[in-house]
């Protein structure tokens, strides 16, 4: 094990992987962060293999890497901001997600979408958004949430060699985050959650980023004796749910917490899946933790009022410890 | 504005001019199967034909070689029959039935063949644009790369046989009609692809029929041509119902692109198809009579259509070139128009899919999602 910040365990990942694959390329911006890291991936490879001298057409740029991907490249295509995504939504959900489908399963269409997604800081409106709920909504595209220096490495080495599309939410506020990172190269399931910490009380089923804020209110939850369980998904499609329902049979009490909206987000999703599925789990109503439906606003305390924070995940927790148990039939 | 190299083009022979009538033919009988099938509503949603602009496409495609790729459009059926795909199968696609090149997911408007390296049919304007840029793409990082050896990657198992090709060297051949060029999509790839310098062909098929707008194009001030040469690109127009014409100055753009020298934009003029005038295409001269090759009909409403028709006009050629007696054009026909009913036929006596191929494919491998589950079962 070594102890590496997780974009360093990130771009390490990138690294081995086009070392090892031909057919992989990176387009477009290379998994850019908005501190001024030293780019180790564009140090190692020629600009046969990083193609970021792109025009900015985000449209195009995730077209072309669909049709190198559909006659047999592998690639990563970075569009640096998560909202960015939205220039390019003809070919991300009306094209890439129905080849396989549309053709019969004639082709298939390996390539990875790097997008920096959230609430970065006086992102403002319009370079803050969390669009994995929409890509949820989109049946034919895979979604990792990495939310450590391991999971990130373990993951993108699985979703390089997956034959589906894959888009990997990044999030800058993670990129200094150290985590220990396991010497061998190791390949981690898409679909299956991690607890990373755990609980009796309650679960917080949460994903990348905001597993720190969770863990952070786990920690102040312990302080006045409620035991959290941090359910981490690590996946959105496929979604762990199993992995949700058996830390519900020892908790009984659910919080979610994520950066995209209430209405139809990835919380409702999860409360979903669980009501369906788990109802008698439940002794408690759940609680979403999520933005309200607004837009990102820019001043900092009103991007704080929005955003889940460790205050507010502590009161949601109570909310939900605090409600009496409801009564088996 | 790139330099273009002069080009030794091969001409048509009289035996090649024969065979790719006959694939013009077979297109345009099939075409009128489908739309009389439309017409009757023997199949469900809306659809597309090729009648008209057969000439492109099969010119086009008898040029291109093995690994070269082609993408399509709603208007696709034309183009995987001239690249020899199985009237029958397509016809089944087109049915929904589960024979067809897409086990019926497809239907008209989405119809691939990616054995014949027709990898997609986008039913989107300009949808396809910015695919077919990727591979050529994909083709150019091959140059890199000579040794690099790739599979399409398939969704459906055991992958297909053969041999791995290299990537070095081909051409990726994008068709799209002229609306498409107000697409953001359009311009986006143009951008690309000029400053890559991609082997690519836009393939601008003009058809003089945008749908829903009977202004045509809403391009002001300038040709399709002269709009694409604006992004710095080969662009040239051809007489898209002459095959001899396309023929050639396709060797022309192909050897532009290959020798990399950066794309080249291909605009394609056909006169309008009467039938063409709504998403659902009618017949409203019937069935294409080859007699009128010789003959047309005395009412001018549809002189132009009579005139520029491109099977009638390359009866004409073969039949004035003393290439082939009419009496050998009727019994092409013959063939043609058995072929097309035997498809028919067999489609429609091919089942539609069983309803687990809903759930197969969203995924190369399904995942437990793909079912439905829990108490809504």
């Amino acid at each position: 094990m070594s102890l590496q910040a997780y974009a360093d365990a990130r771009d390490q990942a990138v690294i081995e992987i086009m070392q090892t694959d031909p057919r992989v390329l990176l387009i477009g911006q290379p998994l850019l962060s908005l501190e001024r890291r030293t780019n180790r991936i564009v140090e190692t490879f020629s600009r046969d293999r990083i193609w970021s001298n792109v025009p900015i057409a985000e449209t195009g740029m995730v077209g072309a890497a669909i049709g190198a991907a559909l006659v047999g490249l592998r690639p990563i295509v970075s569009l640096g901001t998560g909202s960015f995504a939205f220039n390019a939504w003809p070919q991300l959900v009306n094209e890439l997600p129905q080849f396989s489908y549309m053709t019969g399963g004639q082709v298939s269409v390996p390539l990875v979408l790097h997008l920096n997604g959230g609430a970065r800081g006086a992102g403002a409106p319009q370079h803050s958004h969390s669009p994995e709920a929409m890509l949820m909504n989109t049946p034919g595209l895979k979604i990792i949430m990495p939310s450590t220096a391991r999971d990130v490495a373990g993951l993108l080495r699985t979703a390089v060699a997956d034959d589906n599309p894959v888009v990997f939410i990044d999030h800058v506020l993670l990129h200094e985050i150290p985590g220990p990172v396991p010497d061998e190269p190791e390949s981690i399931p898409l679909g299956s959650a991690d607890v990373k910490r755990e609980g009796r009380d309650v679960t917080i089923v949460t994903a990348g980023f905001m597993v720190h804020r969770v863990l952070l209110a786990a920690a102040q939850l312990e302080g006045i004796g409620i035991s959290v369980e941090v359910v981490d998904l690590r996946s959105l499609t496929p979604l762990d749910i199993d992995s949700v329902l058996d830390s519900l049979a020892r908790t009984r009490r659910l919080v979610t917490v994520d950066e995209t909206q209430l209405t139809c987000g990835l919380g409702a999703e999860i409360c979903t899946q669980v009501a369906e599925r788990g109802f008698d789990l439940l002794a408690a109503a759940p609680v979403r933790v999520g933005v309200p439906n607004t837009p990102i606003p820019f001043s900092p305390p009103l991007e704080d009022a929005v955003v889940p924070q460790v205050d507010s995940i502590v009161a949601a927790c109570r909310r939900v410890v605090e409600q009496p148990a409801r009564l088996r039939h | 504005m790139p330099e273009l190299q002069a080009v030794d083009t091969q001409p048509l022979t009289p035996e090649r001019h024969r065979e790719l009538f006959r694939r013009m033919l077979l297109i345009r009988r099939v075409e009128e199967r489908i739309a009389e099938r439309g017409i009757a509503g023997d199949f469900p949603g809306h659809y597309h034909v090729y009648i008209g602009q057969e000439a492109t496409g099969v010119a086009i495609t008898a040029l291109m070689e093995s690994g070269d790729t082609l993408v399509t459009t709603h208007r696709n059926h034309g183009h995987v029959l001239a690249k020899g795909g199985e009237p029958g199968r397509a016809f089944a696609e087109i049915l929904g039935r589960d024979a067809g090149y897409c086990h019926g997911k497809a239907g008209s408007i989405h119809v691939s063949a990616v054995e014949l390296g027709v990898i997609s049919a986008s039913g989107i304007v300009a949808g396809s644009i910015p695919t077919a840029t990727g591979a050529a793409l994909a083709y150019k990082y091959g140059n890199s790369f000579p040794d690099l050896k790739v599979h399409f990657p398939s969704a459906r198992r055991p992958r297909p046989a053969g041999d791995a090709p290299a990537l070095q060297g081909r051409l990726a051949v994008a068709f799209f009609g002229d609306g498409a060029l107000n697409e953001g999509a359009w311009h986006e790839s143009a951008v690309i692809a000029t400053w890559w310098k991609l082997p690519i062909i836009y393939v601008c098929e003009n058809n003089d029929s945008v749908p829903y707008d009977p202004r045509k194009a809403k391009m002001s001030g300038t040709t399709l041509a002269t709009h694409a040469a604006a992004y710095g690109m080969m662009a040239d127009s051809v007489d898209g119902t002459d095959l001899e014409a396309v023929w050639t100055q396709f060797q022309v753009a192909a050897a532009h692109a290959r020798a990399g020298g950066g794309p080249f934009f291909l605009e394609s003029r056909t006169v309008a198809w009467p039938g063409n005038r709504t998403t659902f295409p009618s017949l409203p001269l019937g069935l294409t009579d080859l007699q009128h090759a010789w003959e047309p009909p005395a009412e001018r409403e549809f002189a132009t259509w009579y005139a520029h028709d491109p099977v009638l006009k390359q009866a004409r050629r073969l039949v004035d070139a003393e290439w082939l007696t009419r009496e050998e054009v009727d019994a092409i026909d013959i063939d043609c128009r058995a072929i097309a009913a035997e498809a028919d036929r067999w489609a429609h006596e091919q089942p539609y899919p069983p309803d687990e191929r809903a759930f197969e494919h969203v995924f190369s491998v399904p995942i437990l999602e793909d079912r439905p589950e829990g108490p809504s079962q």
